[in-house]
Protein backbone atom coordinates (compact mmCIF):
# COMPACT_ATOMS: atom_id res chain seq x y z
CA UNK A 1 0.00 0.00 0.00
CA UNK A 2 1.49 3.47 -0.78
CA UNK A 3 -0.92 6.12 0.41
CA UNK A 4 1.34 9.04 -0.29
CA UNK A 5 0.68 8.57 -3.72
CA UNK A 6 -1.37 10.99 -5.75
CA UNK A 7 -3.37 9.68 -8.59
CA UNK A 8 -4.68 11.34 -11.55
CA UNK A 9 -8.25 9.95 -12.98
CA UNK A 10 -9.17 10.60 -16.54
CA UNK A 11 -12.56 9.46 -18.32
CA UNK A 12 -14.98 11.68 -19.63
CA UNK A 13 -17.91 9.21 -18.05
CA UNK A 14 -18.27 11.47 -14.86
CA UNK A 15 -20.00 8.36 -12.92
CA UNK A 16 -17.12 6.31 -13.65
CA UNK A 17 -14.29 8.98 -12.80
CA UNK A 18 -16.32 9.45 -9.56
CA UNK A 19 -16.50 5.72 -8.57
CA UNK A 20 -12.72 5.28 -9.79
CA UNK A 21 -11.75 8.36 -7.53
CA UNK A 22 -13.88 8.41 -4.30
CA UNK A 23 -12.75 4.27 -3.88
CA UNK A 24 -8.99 5.16 -4.19
CA UNK A 25 -9.63 8.21 -2.42
CA UNK A 26 -10.86 5.38 0.53
CA UNK A 27 -8.02 3.34 0.06
CA UNK A 28 -5.86 6.81 1.38
CA UNK A 29 -4.39 7.63 -2.28
CA UNK A 30 -4.85 11.33 -3.22
CA UNK A 31 -6.60 12.04 -6.54
CA UNK A 32 -7.14 14.63 -9.12
CA UNK A 33 -9.79 13.90 -11.50
CA UNK A 34 -9.65 15.17 -15.34
CA UNK A 35 -12.34 14.98 -18.01
CA UNK A 36 -10.70 14.81 -21.19
CA UNK A 37 -7.37 15.16 -22.98
CA UNK A 38 -5.91 18.61 -22.17
CA UNK A 39 -6.80 19.17 -18.67
CA UNK A 40 -5.37 15.27 -17.97
CA UNK A 41 -1.75 16.75 -19.96
CA UNK A 42 -2.43 20.15 -18.13
CA UNK A 43 -3.10 18.66 -14.68
CA UNK A 44 -0.28 16.06 -15.04
CA UNK A 45 2.18 18.74 -15.87
CA UNK A 46 1.00 20.77 -12.97
CA UNK A 47 0.86 18.07 -10.17
CA UNK A 48 2.71 15.44 -11.29
CA UNK A 49 1.03 12.47 -10.23
CA UNK A 50 2.70 8.99 -9.12
CA UNK A 51 0.26 7.39 -11.64
CA UNK A 52 -2.23 8.00 -14.33
CA UNK A 53 -5.88 6.00 -15.09
CA UNK A 54 -6.68 6.89 -18.26
CA UNK A 55 -9.68 6.20 -20.62
CA UNK A 56 -9.23 5.53 -23.79
CA UNK A 57 -12.27 6.83 -26.48
CA UNK A 58 -12.84 10.38 -24.86
CA UNK A 59 -14.22 13.29 -26.97
CA UNK A 60 -11.42 15.27 -28.60
CA UNK A 61 -8.28 13.93 -27.60
CA UNK A 62 -8.25 9.64 -26.94
CA UNK A 63 -6.35 8.21 -24.17
CA UNK A 64 -3.41 6.81 -26.52
CA UNK A 65 -2.30 10.30 -27.84
CA UNK A 66 -2.78 11.90 -24.19
CA UNK A 67 -0.34 8.93 -23.12
CA UNK A 68 1.88 9.91 -26.02
CA UNK A 69 2.36 13.22 -24.90
CA UNK A 70 2.92 12.53 -20.99
CA UNK A 71 5.33 10.02 -22.54
CA UNK A 72 7.57 12.36 -24.54
CA UNK A 73 7.87 14.92 -21.74
CA UNK A 74 10.53 15.10 -19.14
CA UNK A 75 8.32 15.52 -16.11
CA UNK A 76 6.15 12.94 -16.97
CA UNK A 77 7.85 10.50 -18.81
CA UNK A 78 8.37 7.77 -16.28
CA UNK A 79 4.89 8.26 -14.52
CA UNK A 80 3.09 4.73 -14.98
CA UNK A 81 -0.32 5.11 -17.30
CA UNK A 82 -2.87 2.19 -16.84
CA UNK A 83 -5.51 2.48 -19.36
CA UNK A 84 -9.23 1.87 -18.50
CA UNK A 85 -11.02 0.75 -21.26
CA UNK A 86 -14.03 -1.19 -23.17
CA UNK A 87 -12.57 -2.17 -25.49
CA UNK A 88 -10.66 -5.67 -25.46
CA UNK A 89 -9.42 -6.58 -29.00
CA UNK A 90 -5.55 -7.69 -29.13
CA UNK A 91 -4.69 -4.69 -31.70
CA UNK A 92 -5.94 -2.48 -29.17
CA UNK A 93 -4.55 -3.83 -25.89
CA UNK A 94 -1.29 -4.26 -28.17
CA UNK A 95 -1.64 -0.45 -29.22
CA UNK A 96 -1.75 0.74 -25.48
CA UNK A 97 1.51 -1.02 -24.44
CA UNK A 98 3.31 0.27 -27.69
CA UNK A 99 1.95 3.80 -26.69
CA UNK A 100 3.90 3.71 -23.00
CA UNK A 101 0.91 2.20 -21.37
CA UNK A 102 2.27 0.50 -18.13
CA UNK A 103 -0.92 -1.65 -18.01
CA UNK A 104 -4.46 -2.37 -19.42
CA UNK A 105 -7.93 -2.73 -17.70
CA UNK A 106 -10.99 -3.76 -19.15
CA UNK A 107 -14.23 -2.30 -18.25
CA UNK A 108 -17.00 -3.05 -16.73
CA UNK A 109 -13.95 -3.52 -14.02
CA UNK A 110 -13.80 -4.82 -10.27
CA UNK A 111 -12.48 -2.05 -8.05
CA UNK A 112 -10.38 -4.55 -6.08
CA UNK A 113 -8.34 -5.29 -9.31
CA UNK A 114 -8.03 -1.49 -10.11
CA UNK A 115 -6.49 -1.32 -6.71
CA UNK A 116 -4.55 -4.23 -7.07
CA UNK A 117 -2.71 -3.26 -9.78
CA UNK A 118 -2.41 0.57 -9.22
CA UNK A 119 -0.67 -0.86 -5.97
CA UNK A 120 1.69 -3.11 -8.07
CA UNK A 121 2.49 -0.45 -10.52
CA UNK A 122 3.16 2.46 -8.02
CA UNK A 123 5.37 -0.55 -6.41
CA UNK A 124 7.08 -1.19 -9.51
CA UNK A 125 7.44 2.03 -10.35
CA UNK A 126 9.04 2.80 -6.63
CA UNK A 127 11.61 -0.12 -6.83
CA UNK A 128 12.89 1.03 -10.20
CA UNK A 129 13.21 4.55 -9.16
CA UNK A 130 15.42 3.28 -6.45
CA UNK A 131 17.42 1.09 -8.46
CA UNK A 132 18.58 3.96 -10.95
CA UNK A 133 19.47 6.07 -7.82
CA UNK A 134 22.15 3.14 -6.34
CA UNK A 135 23.06 2.67 -10.35
CA UNK A 136 23.53 6.50 -9.91
CA UNK A 137 25.22 6.16 -6.76
CA UNK A 138 27.46 3.44 -7.78
CA UNK A 139 28.27 5.53 -10.66
CA UNK A 140 29.47 8.23 -8.33
CA UNK A 141 31.31 6.02 -6.13
CA UNK A 142 33.54 4.31 -8.63
CA UNK A 143 34.09 7.59 -9.88
CA UNK A 144 35.66 9.09 -6.83
CA UNK A 145 37.83 5.45 -6.41
CA UNK A 146 39.14 6.52 -9.91
CA UNK A 147 40.04 9.79 -9.03
CA UNK A 148 41.23 8.94 -6.04
CA UNK A 149 43.79 6.37 -7.72
CA UNK A 150 44.09 8.65 -10.24
CA UNK A 151 45.93 11.36 -8.08
CA UNK A 152 48.57 9.19 -6.99
CA UNK A 153 49.08 8.69 -10.94
CA UNK A 154 49.28 12.21 -11.28
CA UNK A 155 51.10 13.09 -8.37
CA UNK A 156 53.60 11.54 -9.85
CA UNK A 157 53.44 12.78 -12.88
CA UNK A 158 53.79 16.20 -11.40
CA UNK A 159 56.36 15.29 -9.12
CA UNK A 160 58.74 14.68 -11.80
CA UNK A 161 58.50 17.53 -13.99
CA UNK A 162 58.73 19.52 -11.04
CA UNK A 163 62.10 17.94 -9.80
CA UNK A 164 63.52 18.88 -13.15
CA UNK A 165 62.40 22.08 -13.62
CA UNK A 166 63.86 23.00 -10.05
CA UNK A 167 66.91 21.57 -10.38
CA UNK A 168 67.41 23.45 -14.09
CA UNK A 169 66.45 26.55 -11.91
CA UNK A 170 69.08 25.81 -9.40
CA UNK A 171 71.82 25.57 -11.97
CA UNK A 172 70.58 28.49 -13.78
CA UNK A 173 70.78 30.28 -10.56
CA UNK A 174 74.78 29.41 -10.26
CA UNK A 175 76.00 29.74 -13.85
CA UNK A 176 74.32 33.25 -13.18
CA UNK A 177 76.44 33.74 -10.41
CA UNK A 178 79.68 32.63 -12.23
CA UNK A 179 78.77 34.84 -15.44
CA UNK A 180 78.60 37.12 -12.85
CA UNK A 181 81.86 37.10 -11.47
CA UNK A 182 83.15 36.49 -15.05
CA UNK A 183 81.70 39.85 -15.82
CA UNK A 184 83.62 41.54 -12.99
CA UNK A 185 86.87 40.64 -14.16
CA UNK A 186 87.04 41.49 -17.54
CA UNK A 187 84.96 44.94 -15.83
CA UNK A 188 87.87 45.09 -13.45
CA UNK A 189 90.82 44.54 -16.72
CA UNK A 190 89.11 47.58 -18.19
CA UNK A 191 88.65 49.69 -15.14
CA UNK A 192 91.40 52.62 -15.25
CA UNK A 193 92.28 52.56 -12.24
CA UNK A 194 94.65 49.45 -12.17
CA UNK A 195 98.06 50.18 -14.85
CA UNK A 196 97.20 49.01 -18.07
CA UNK A 197 98.53 44.82 -18.44
CA UNK A 198 100.43 43.36 -21.18
CA UNK A 199 98.71 42.04 -24.08
CA UNK A 200 99.85 38.55 -22.89
CA UNK A 201 98.44 39.26 -19.61
CA UNK A 202 95.28 40.17 -20.60
CA UNK A 203 94.84 37.08 -22.66
CA UNK A 204 95.95 34.84 -19.67
CA UNK A 205 93.88 36.65 -17.29
CA UNK A 206 90.73 36.64 -19.68
CA UNK A 207 91.04 32.93 -20.56
CA UNK A 208 91.14 32.27 -16.56
CA UNK A 209 88.24 33.44 -16.12
CA UNK A 210 86.95 32.43 -19.25
CA UNK A 211 87.61 28.43 -17.67
CA UNK A 212 86.99 29.76 -14.27
CA UNK A 213 82.95 30.50 -15.42
CA UNK A 214 83.11 26.90 -17.77
CA UNK A 215 81.67 29.14 -20.26
CA UNK A 216 82.25 25.91 -22.95
CA UNK A 217 80.16 24.16 -21.04
CA UNK A 218 77.21 26.64 -19.70
CA UNK A 219 77.02 27.85 -23.36
CA UNK A 220 76.49 24.61 -24.44
CA UNK A 221 74.13 23.38 -21.21
CA UNK A 222 71.80 26.86 -20.51
CA UNK A 223 69.95 27.09 -23.46
CA UNK A 224 68.89 23.53 -22.65
CA UNK A 225 68.14 24.20 -19.26
CA UNK A 226 66.15 26.94 -20.31
CA UNK A 227 63.99 24.39 -23.26
CA UNK A 228 63.80 21.34 -20.35
CA UNK A 229 62.48 23.86 -17.92
CA UNK A 230 59.76 24.81 -19.97
CA UNK A 231 58.89 21.55 -21.54
CA UNK A 232 58.71 20.24 -17.74
CA UNK A 233 56.24 23.08 -17.11
CA UNK A 234 54.46 22.40 -20.43
CA UNK A 235 53.86 18.70 -18.92
CA UNK A 236 52.91 20.16 -15.50
CA UNK A 237 49.79 22.40 -17.54
CA UNK A 238 49.03 19.75 -19.95
CA UNK A 239 48.37 17.10 -16.63
CA UNK A 240 46.80 19.73 -14.72
CA UNK A 241 44.28 20.83 -17.30
CA UNK A 242 44.10 17.02 -18.43
CA UNK A 243 42.68 16.47 -14.26
CA UNK A 244 40.39 19.12 -14.73
CA UNK A 245 38.81 18.54 -17.95
CA UNK A 246 38.39 14.57 -16.49
CA UNK A 247 37.05 15.42 -13.65
CA UNK A 248 34.45 17.44 -15.31
CA UNK A 249 31.79 17.62 -12.61
CA UNK A 250 29.44 15.91 -15.60
CA UNK A 251 26.05 17.65 -15.60
CA UNK A 252 23.05 15.69 -16.06
CA UNK A 253 22.07 16.97 -18.80
CA UNK A 254 23.99 15.91 -22.50
CA UNK A 255 26.36 18.52 -24.10
CA UNK A 256 27.81 18.49 -27.29
CA UNK A 257 31.33 17.07 -26.65
CA UNK A 258 34.72 16.63 -28.97
CA UNK A 259 35.04 13.03 -27.94
CA UNK A 260 38.71 13.20 -29.20
CA UNK A 261 39.27 15.45 -26.78
CA UNK A 262 38.03 13.53 -23.81
CA UNK A 263 40.01 10.67 -24.65
CA UNK A 264 43.69 12.92 -24.85
CA UNK A 265 42.91 14.18 -21.43
CA UNK A 266 41.84 10.79 -20.21
CA UNK A 267 44.88 8.86 -21.54
CA UNK A 268 47.09 11.99 -20.06
CA UNK A 269 45.38 11.66 -16.64
CA UNK A 270 45.45 7.76 -16.73
CA UNK A 271 49.43 7.91 -18.13
CA UNK A 272 50.35 6.25 -14.83
CA UNK A 273 48.46 3.77 -14.93
CA UNK A 274 49.86 2.00 -18.19
CA UNK A 275 53.24 3.82 -19.46
CA UNK A 276 55.00 1.45 -17.54
CA UNK A 277 53.30 -1.66 -19.71
CA UNK A 278 52.38 -0.24 -22.74
CA UNK A 279 52.46 1.80 -25.47
CA UNK A 280 49.83 4.30 -26.62
CA UNK A 281 48.88 5.12 -29.83
CA UNK A 282 45.69 7.38 -30.32
CA UNK A 283 44.01 7.41 -34.14
CA UNK A 284 41.70 10.10 -33.74
CA UNK A 285 39.48 11.18 -36.38
CA UNK A 286 39.77 15.17 -36.45
CA UNK A 287 36.41 15.58 -38.94
CA UNK A 288 34.80 13.46 -36.29
CA UNK A 289 31.58 15.61 -35.65
CA UNK A 290 30.78 16.34 -31.76
CA UNK A 291 28.57 13.85 -30.04
CA UNK A 292 25.81 14.29 -27.58
CA UNK A 293 27.41 13.08 -24.23
CA UNK A 294 27.52 13.17 -20.40
CA UNK A 295 31.47 14.39 -20.75
CA UNK A 296 32.06 12.92 -16.94
CA UNK A 297 30.26 9.42 -17.04
CA UNK A 298 32.20 9.21 -20.46
CA UNK A 299 35.74 10.17 -19.33
CA UNK A 300 35.14 7.06 -16.96
CA UNK A 301 34.45 4.78 -19.65
CA UNK A 302 37.44 5.55 -21.62
CA UNK A 303 39.42 5.28 -17.99
CA UNK A 304 37.80 1.99 -17.24
CA UNK A 305 38.36 0.37 -20.52
CA UNK A 306 42.15 1.69 -20.46
CA UNK A 307 42.90 0.09 -16.88
CA UNK A 308 41.57 -3.30 -18.14
CA UNK A 309 43.92 -2.80 -21.49
CA UNK A 310 46.45 -2.14 -19.21
CA UNK A 311 45.96 -4.94 -16.78
CA UNK A 312 45.33 -7.35 -19.45
CA UNK A 313 48.62 -6.17 -20.91
CA UNK A 314 50.59 -6.60 -17.40
CA UNK A 315 49.39 -9.98 -17.43
CA UNK A 316 50.75 -10.78 -20.37
CA UNK A 317 54.16 -8.60 -20.40
CA UNK A 318 54.98 -8.75 -16.38
CA UNK A 319 57.35 -5.69 -15.18
CA UNK A 320 58.39 -5.04 -18.66
CA UNK A 321 61.27 -7.14 -18.76
CA UNK A 322 59.06 -9.29 -21.46
CA UNK A 323 58.98 -6.53 -23.83
CA UNK A 324 56.16 -4.01 -23.68
CA UNK A 325 51.99 -3.91 -25.30
CA UNK A 326 49.98 -1.71 -27.31
CA UNK A 327 47.24 0.25 -26.67
CA UNK A 328 45.08 1.82 -29.30
CA UNK A 329 42.74 4.02 -29.57
CA UNK A 330 40.74 4.90 -32.76
CA UNK A 331 37.99 6.94 -33.51
CA UNK A 332 35.78 7.36 -36.52
CA UNK A 333 32.22 7.80 -38.01
CA UNK A 334 30.32 5.24 -38.86
CA UNK A 335 26.94 6.19 -40.49
CA UNK A 336 24.91 8.05 -37.58
CA UNK A 337 27.33 6.95 -35.05
CA UNK A 338 30.50 7.62 -33.32
CA UNK A 339 32.75 4.40 -33.40
CA UNK A 340 35.61 4.46 -30.50
CA UNK A 341 37.83 0.80 -30.71
CA UNK A 342 40.03 0.41 -27.61
CA UNK A 343 42.42 -1.95 -28.57
CA UNK A 344 45.15 -4.28 -26.08
CA UNK A 345 47.45 -6.90 -27.19
CA UNK A 346 46.88 -8.44 -23.52
CA UNK A 347 45.88 -11.85 -23.33
CA UNK A 348 42.43 -11.43 -24.25
CA UNK A 349 39.41 -13.11 -22.85
CA UNK A 350 38.36 -16.71 -22.75
CA UNK A 351 34.91 -17.44 -24.25
CA UNK A 352 33.83 -19.19 -21.36
CA UNK A 353 33.83 -15.89 -19.51
CA UNK A 354 32.63 -13.86 -22.30
CA UNK A 355 28.87 -13.79 -21.08
CA UNK A 356 30.42 -12.69 -17.69
CA UNK A 357 32.40 -10.21 -18.20
CA UNK A 358 29.66 -7.17 -18.13
CA UNK A 359 27.92 -8.28 -15.27
CA UNK A 360 27.93 -6.46 -12.20
CA UNK A 361 31.14 -7.71 -9.49
CA UNK A 362 32.16 -10.13 -11.86
CA UNK A 363 36.21 -10.18 -11.96
CA UNK A 364 39.32 -12.44 -12.82
CA UNK A 365 41.21 -10.27 -10.87
CA UNK A 366 42.66 -10.62 -7.27
CA UNK A 367 41.20 -8.76 -4.59
CA UNK A 368 42.82 -4.47 -4.46
CA UNK A 369 43.01 -4.97 -8.08
CA UNK A 370 39.73 -5.12 -9.02
CA UNK A 371 36.06 -5.42 -7.96
CA UNK A 372 34.17 -6.32 -11.22
CA UNK A 373 32.13 -2.61 -11.33
CA UNK A 374 34.24 -1.47 -14.52
CA UNK A 375 32.56 -2.98 -17.45
CA UNK A 376 29.11 -2.75 -15.79
CA UNK A 377 29.52 0.48 -15.02
CA UNK A 378 31.09 0.87 -19.18
CA UNK A 379 27.84 -1.32 -20.19
CA UNK A 380 25.13 0.92 -18.62
CA UNK A 381 26.51 4.53 -19.55
CA UNK A 382 26.66 3.26 -22.98
CA UNK A 383 23.61 1.91 -23.29
CA UNK A 384 21.42 3.10 -21.20
CA UNK A 385 23.13 6.89 -20.60
CA UNK A 386 23.76 7.34 -24.29
CA UNK A 387 21.29 5.07 -26.52
CA UNK A 388 24.99 3.55 -27.53
CA UNK A 389 25.79 -0.19 -28.09
CA UNK A 390 29.69 -1.89 -26.99
CA UNK A 391 30.68 -4.64 -28.50
CA UNK A 392 34.26 -7.03 -28.01
CA UNK A 393 36.40 -8.70 -29.89
CA UNK A 394 38.81 -10.55 -28.58
CA UNK A 395 41.27 -13.27 -29.23
CA UNK A 396 42.99 -15.49 -26.36
CA UNK A 397 46.65 -14.71 -27.05
CA UNK A 398 46.44 -11.82 -29.20
CA UNK A 399 44.59 -9.24 -27.57
CA UNK A 400 41.00 -7.64 -27.33
CA UNK A 401 39.16 -4.65 -28.70
CA UNK A 402 36.10 -2.50 -27.29
CA UNK A 403 34.26 -0.99 -29.44
CA UNK A 404 31.73 1.44 -28.37
CA UNK A 405 29.40 3.32 -30.97
CA UNK A 406 27.15 6.29 -29.62
CA UNK A 407 24.06 7.85 -31.95
CA UNK A 408 25.45 11.50 -32.80
CA UNK A 409 21.87 12.70 -32.76
CA UNK A 410 20.98 13.02 -28.96
CA UNK A 411 18.43 9.67 -28.69
CA UNK A 412 15.14 10.54 -29.35
CA UNK A 413 12.81 10.01 -26.40
CA UNK A 414 12.43 6.18 -25.89
CA UNK A 415 9.08 6.11 -26.47
CA UNK A 416 8.94 7.79 -29.88
CA UNK A 417 11.48 5.51 -30.69
CA UNK A 418 9.33 2.32 -29.76
CA UNK B 1 87.23 9.93 -7.50
CA UNK B 2 83.68 8.21 -5.82
CA UNK B 3 81.93 6.76 -8.79
CA UNK B 4 78.02 7.42 -8.83
CA UNK B 5 75.49 5.95 -11.16
CA UNK B 6 72.17 7.89 -11.09
CA UNK B 7 69.27 5.99 -12.65
CA UNK B 8 65.94 7.41 -13.99
CA UNK B 9 63.68 6.99 -17.00
CA UNK B 10 63.06 10.43 -17.46
CA UNK B 11 65.88 11.94 -19.92
CA UNK B 12 64.91 15.27 -18.83
CA UNK B 13 65.48 14.34 -14.88
CA UNK B 14 68.76 13.02 -15.71
CA UNK B 15 70.20 15.84 -17.57
CA UNK B 16 68.65 18.17 -14.73
CA UNK B 17 70.40 16.62 -12.04
CA UNK B 18 73.84 16.02 -14.04
CA UNK B 19 74.14 19.47 -14.80
CA UNK B 20 73.25 20.22 -10.91
CA UNK B 21 76.82 17.29 -10.59
CA UNK B 22 78.78 19.94 -12.64
CA UNK B 23 80.52 21.53 -9.82
CA UNK B 24 81.25 18.38 -8.04
CA UNK B 25 83.13 16.55 -11.06
CA UNK B 26 86.22 16.70 -9.64
CA UNK B 27 84.94 14.67 -6.40
CA UNK B 28 82.46 12.54 -8.02
CA UNK B 29 81.95 11.08 -10.97
CA UNK B 30 78.45 10.23 -12.24
CA UNK B 31 77.28 7.91 -15.06
CA UNK B 32 73.57 8.21 -16.00
CA UNK B 33 71.16 5.31 -17.08
CA UNK B 34 67.63 5.73 -18.68
CA UNK B 35 66.69 2.19 -17.41
CA UNK B 36 66.73 -0.42 -15.34
CA UNK B 37 68.30 -2.91 -17.48
CA UNK B 38 71.09 -0.43 -18.44
CA UNK B 39 71.89 0.14 -15.17
CA UNK B 40 72.46 -3.60 -14.36
CA UNK B 41 74.42 -4.26 -16.98
CA UNK B 42 76.35 -0.59 -16.34
CA UNK B 43 77.00 -2.53 -12.85
CA UNK B 44 78.54 -5.60 -14.06
CA UNK B 45 81.17 -3.58 -16.53
CA UNK B 46 83.01 -1.83 -13.84
CA UNK B 47 83.14 -0.84 -9.77
CA UNK B 48 80.33 2.22 -8.53
CA UNK B 49 80.58 3.52 -4.81
CA UNK B 50 77.29 4.37 -4.77
CA UNK B 51 73.79 3.93 -7.10
CA UNK B 52 70.50 6.38 -7.08
CA UNK B 53 68.01 4.62 -8.74
CA UNK B 54 64.20 5.71 -9.24
CA UNK B 55 61.86 3.27 -8.50
CA UNK B 56 58.99 3.09 -11.04
CA UNK B 57 60.45 2.61 -15.09
CA UNK B 58 59.43 0.76 -17.33
CA UNK B 59 61.80 -2.40 -18.17
CA UNK B 60 62.88 -3.44 -15.22
CA UNK B 61 62.01 -1.43 -12.01
CA UNK B 62 64.17 0.02 -9.50
CA UNK B 63 63.13 -2.30 -6.82
CA UNK B 64 64.97 -4.95 -8.90
CA UNK B 65 67.57 -2.61 -9.27
CA UNK B 66 67.92 -2.40 -5.36
CA UNK B 67 67.64 -6.15 -5.29
CA UNK B 68 70.47 -7.13 -7.27
CA UNK B 69 72.27 -4.22 -5.94
CA UNK B 70 72.12 -5.53 -2.40
CA UNK B 71 72.89 -9.09 -3.16
CA UNK B 72 75.60 -8.73 -5.62
CA UNK B 73 77.00 -5.68 -4.45
CA UNK B 74 76.68 -5.28 -0.61
CA UNK B 75 79.19 -2.55 -0.50
CA UNK B 76 77.85 -0.27 -2.51
CA UNK B 77 75.28 2.15 -1.15
CA UNK B 78 71.94 3.11 -2.56
CA UNK B 79 69.39 6.30 -2.50
CA UNK B 80 66.02 5.66 -3.63
CA UNK B 81 64.16 8.42 -5.16
CA UNK B 82 60.27 8.55 -6.25
CA UNK B 83 58.12 10.33 -7.21
CA UNK B 84 55.41 8.50 -5.52
CA UNK B 85 53.49 5.01 -6.42
CA UNK B 86 50.76 3.89 -9.30
CA UNK B 87 48.49 3.22 -6.18
CA UNK B 88 48.25 5.88 -2.95
CA UNK B 89 47.53 2.40 -0.31
CA UNK B 90 51.40 1.91 -1.11
CA UNK B 91 54.67 4.32 -0.49
CA UNK B 92 57.13 2.62 -2.99
CA UNK B 93 59.93 4.57 -0.67
CA UNK B 94 58.91 2.07 2.07
CA UNK B 95 59.28 -1.05 -0.03
CA UNK B 96 62.61 0.50 -1.04
CA UNK B 97 63.86 1.10 2.22
CA UNK B 98 62.45 -3.01 3.12
CA UNK B 99 64.44 -3.59 -0.34
CA UNK B 100 67.33 -2.18 1.41
CA UNK B 101 68.30 1.26 -0.07
CA UNK B 102 69.98 3.20 2.45
CA UNK B 103 68.26 6.51 2.26
CA UNK B 104 65.11 7.55 0.41
CA UNK B 105 63.84 10.52 -1.20
CA UNK B 106 61.13 11.61 -2.76
CA UNK B 107 60.51 14.06 -5.74
CA UNK B 108 60.52 17.03 -5.87
CA UNK B 109 63.75 16.74 -3.17
CA UNK B 110 66.75 19.89 -3.92
CA UNK B 111 70.27 18.90 -5.23
CA UNK B 112 71.01 19.62 -1.77
CA UNK B 113 69.37 17.37 0.39
CA UNK B 114 70.70 14.59 -2.95
CA UNK B 115 74.29 15.88 -2.32
CA UNK B 116 74.03 15.83 1.59
CA UNK B 117 73.21 11.93 1.61
CA UNK B 118 75.46 11.07 -0.75
CA UNK B 119 78.20 12.80 1.82
CA UNK B 120 76.59 11.03 4.50
CA UNK B 121 76.82 7.43 2.79
CA UNK B 122 80.26 8.14 1.34
CA UNK B 123 81.31 9.45 5.07
CA UNK B 124 82.61 12.64 3.05
CA UNK B 125 80.68 14.76 5.73
CA UNK B 126 83.57 16.97 7.10
CA UNK B 127 82.03 18.05 10.48
CA UNK B 128 80.19 14.30 10.38
CA UNK B 129 77.28 16.39 11.86
CA UNK B 130 74.46 15.05 9.97
CA UNK B 131 71.26 15.69 11.94
CA UNK B 132 69.54 12.94 9.78
CA UNK B 133 70.80 9.24 11.09
CA UNK B 134 67.84 7.39 9.21
CA UNK B 135 70.54 5.53 7.68
CA UNK B 136 69.35 1.40 6.59
N1 LIG C 1 40.89 -5.76 -22.05
C1 LIG C 1 40.68 -6.92 -21.40
N2 LIG C 1 41.42 -8.03 -21.68
C2 LIG C 1 41.20 -9.19 -21.03
N3 LIG C 1 40.25 -9.37 -20.09
C3 LIG C 1 39.48 -8.32 -19.77
C4 LIG C 1 39.64 -7.05 -20.40
N4 LIG C 1 38.71 -6.20 -19.89
C5 LIG C 1 38.02 -6.91 -18.98
N5 LIG C 1 38.46 -8.18 -18.89
C6 LIG C 1 37.93 -9.25 -18.01
O1 LIG C 1 36.65 -8.86 -17.57
C7 LIG C 1 36.60 -8.82 -16.14
C8 LIG C 1 35.66 -7.75 -15.69
O2 LIG C 1 36.17 -6.46 -16.00
P1 LIG C 1 35.70 -5.21 -15.15
O3 LIG C 1 36.37 -4.01 -15.68
O4 LIG C 1 34.22 -5.20 -15.10
O5 LIG C 1 36.19 -5.53 -13.70
P2 LIG C 1 37.66 -5.54 -13.13
O6 LIG C 1 38.59 -4.87 -14.08
O7 LIG C 1 37.98 -6.93 -12.75
O8 LIG C 1 37.52 -4.64 -11.81
P3 LIG C 1 37.27 -3.05 -11.73
O9 LIG C 1 37.14 -2.54 -13.13
O10 LIG C 1 36.02 -2.87 -10.95
O11 LIG C 1 38.46 -2.52 -11.03
C9 LIG C 1 38.04 -8.64 -15.72
O12 LIG C 1 38.27 -9.11 -14.42
C10 LIG C 1 38.78 -9.43 -16.77
O13 LIG C 1 38.77 -10.81 -16.49
MG1 LIG D 1 38.16 -2.92 -14.86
Amino acid sequence: MSPSARILVVDDDATIRGILAEALAKTGYETLEATNGSEAEHLARQHEPDLVLLDVAMPGEDGFSVCEHLKSEVSTSDTPVIFITAKTNPAHIERAFSVGGSDYITKPFHMREVRARVCAHLDLHRAVRELEKSQAALLRAQKLEAVGQLAAGVAHEINTPTQFVGDNTRFLQETFSDVVALIETLRGLSSADSPPPSADQLISTIREALDQADVDYLLAQVPRALESSLHGLKRISKIVKAMKQFSHPGSSEKEQANINRAIESTTTVARNEWRYVADLELHLDDSLPPVPCLLGDLNQVILNLIVNAAHAIADVVGDGSQGRGKITITTSQVGGEAEIRIADTGGGIPEAIHSKIFDPFFTTKEVGKGTGQGLAIVHTVITEGHGGSIDVETEVGKGTTFIIRLPLEAAPDRTEAA
Amino acid sequence: MKKILLVDDDADLLDALERNFRPHRHTWHLTTALNGAEALSLLQERPFELVITDILMPEREGLEVIMEVRRDHPEIKVIAISGGSRKMSLDVLDVARSFGAHKVLAKPFTADDLFQAIRTLLNEDVQASSPEQSLS
